[in-house]
């Protein structure tokens, strides 16, 4: 009875963290430098998603969103997000995305590009 | 607060449903197989053992519905990043109930549980009572319970591989989820048959509760190999090798089920193979104390595992919202 009692107070004093669809790749690549503005941001990853529950968007250096707010998981690939962008100048460009997995859990996550060309 | 709501609902969703099934399971394979030819005397000193399963059978399935509602409700939140106050509302639930897989397994499964709610209404106690192991009524009440604890599969894990291991890790869900639910879970029903037995400590029982012993170890040592079998596809699927069991949470979580695992293995082994055997040798009126004595200690050590089988449930709850390394 008392090993029971530890047990369940041992696990039940966990902390853990519910991540489970992690970004697997993007395009544009997390952290790379174009030379032109790319039509749309695309995030593949590791789980397929919750298209009720799952958003991409781009934010520009003062913190403005500047994507289309037509983010959505792509029917035919769901471990695929896709938010268009208008035609971006020069400068770093923050991506924030927030993705509920099929298994439930939910994750968020940033990364960042740079455009230098017009 | 969610995370613990996510982890206790889901845990008391496992253990009952498991419970249910296993009272099931424990009186179709292993009670009615022994006590159908056995005397109306004999029959009716267990009649006390019977009205105590068909209160665990009904009792775990108001506890399996309870829990599902506040599983959901866990969940909904945490799919929503809100706080539970903040997801208890009508547009919050109807997303999640509607427009996700999980909402869809649960539409199945509300219904599966509202099926079983009138199925257990219907179950009288005093059906219970009889003798009777081809009642449509149990067999399907029976059925909706596997097939609601069968379900979580889509929920978890499993539910998100993509293409072929989809299906492989859905049918080693499932294997795991139903095997658990004969043995060790089981051990609850077989446990109070066993209180019931040196109760009576009459020596009419001695052959059939000897009976009981033997047909339980032999039920659960092929449910221990299903469960292996479909516990080293779990793993080998969500964790992938030994480095992620070292040093990942999960993995860690997952030593912590297997060390619990093997402290029931062990216990069971015992049972299996120095405990049974004694019954057996001592299965006559003439050591009927003796024979009492050990069914004593025999229900203690199936407490035990019982016991350790429910932090295993606890423990498999966490891994639900654990990030698998593979």
């Amino acid at each position: 009875m008392r090993l029971f009692l530890i047990v369940l107070l041992s696990v039940a004093s966990f902390s853990l963290a519910q991540a489970h669809a992690f970004l697997d790749h993007a395009d544009p690549r997390v952290g790379s430098t174009l030379a032109a503005s790319p039509s749309a941001v695309k995030g593949w990853y590791t789980e397929e998603l919750e298209p009720a529950f799952s958003k991409i968007e781009v934010f520009d250096g003062t913190g403005k969103e500047i994507d289309n707010k037509d983010s959505k998981v792509d029917p035919t690939d769901k471990t695929l997000m896709v938010v268009s962008v208008p035609k971006l100048t020069a400068g770093t460009y923050k991506v924030e995305w927030s993705a509920v997995a099929v298994d439930t859990h939910h994750t968020t996550g940033t990364f960042t590009f740079t455009v230098t060309g017009p | 607060m969610t995370t613990s709501l996510l982890i206790y609902a889901r845990a008391v969703h496992f253990a009952s449903g498991m419970v249910l099934l296993g009272v099931v399971a424990f009186r179709w394979l292993v009670f009615l197989p022994v006590f159908a030819g056995e005397s109306e005397e004999v029959w009716q000193k267990f009649l006390p053992l019977l009205r105590k399963l068909s209160a665990l059978f009904i009792g775990s399935g108001i506890f399996l519905i309870i829990s599902g509602f506040a599983l959901f409700w866990a969940v909904a939140a945490g799919m929503s990043d809100m706080s539970l106050t903040e997801s208890l509302n009508r547009e919050t639930f109807s997303t999640v109930l509607l427009l996700t897989q999980f909402g869809t397994v649960c539409q199945l499964r509300l219904g599966l549980a509202v099926l079983l709610g009138a199925m257990m209404w219907s179950l009288s106690r005093e059906h219970w009572l009889t003798r009777s192991q081809s009642s449509w009524l149990e067999a399907g009440a029976g059925l909706v319970a596997m097939a609601l604890v069968a379900s979580v599969a889509w929920t978890g894990h499993a539910a998100a591989a993509g293409g072929f291991a989809f299906w492989w890790r859905v049918l080693a869900d499932t294997a795991h989820l139903l095997a658990t639910s004969i043995w060790p879970t089981g051990l609850l029903p077989f446990a109070l048959f066993l209180g019931c037995a040196r109760r009576i400590e009459n020596p009419a029982l001695l052959r059939p509760v000897l009976a009981v012993a033997q047909r339980f170890s032999h039920v659960s040592f092929i449910t221990v190999w299903i469960l292996m079998a479909s516990g080293l596809m779990n793993t080998w699927f969500m964790v992938g090798s030994l480095s992620a069991l070292a040093n990942t949470d999960y993995g860690h979580l997952l030593c912590l089920k297997l060390a619990l695992f093997i402290i029931i293995l062990v216990i069971a082994a015992r049972n299996r193979y120095r405990l049974v055997p004694l019954l057996t040798s001592s299965a006559n009126p003439a050591e009927k104390d003796h024979f009492f004595k050990l069914v004593r200690y025999l229900q203690n050590f199936v407490t035990i595992e019982f016991l350790l089988a429910l932090a295993i449930v606890l423990v498999v709850s966490v891994l639900g919202i654990t990030p698998p390394p593979h």
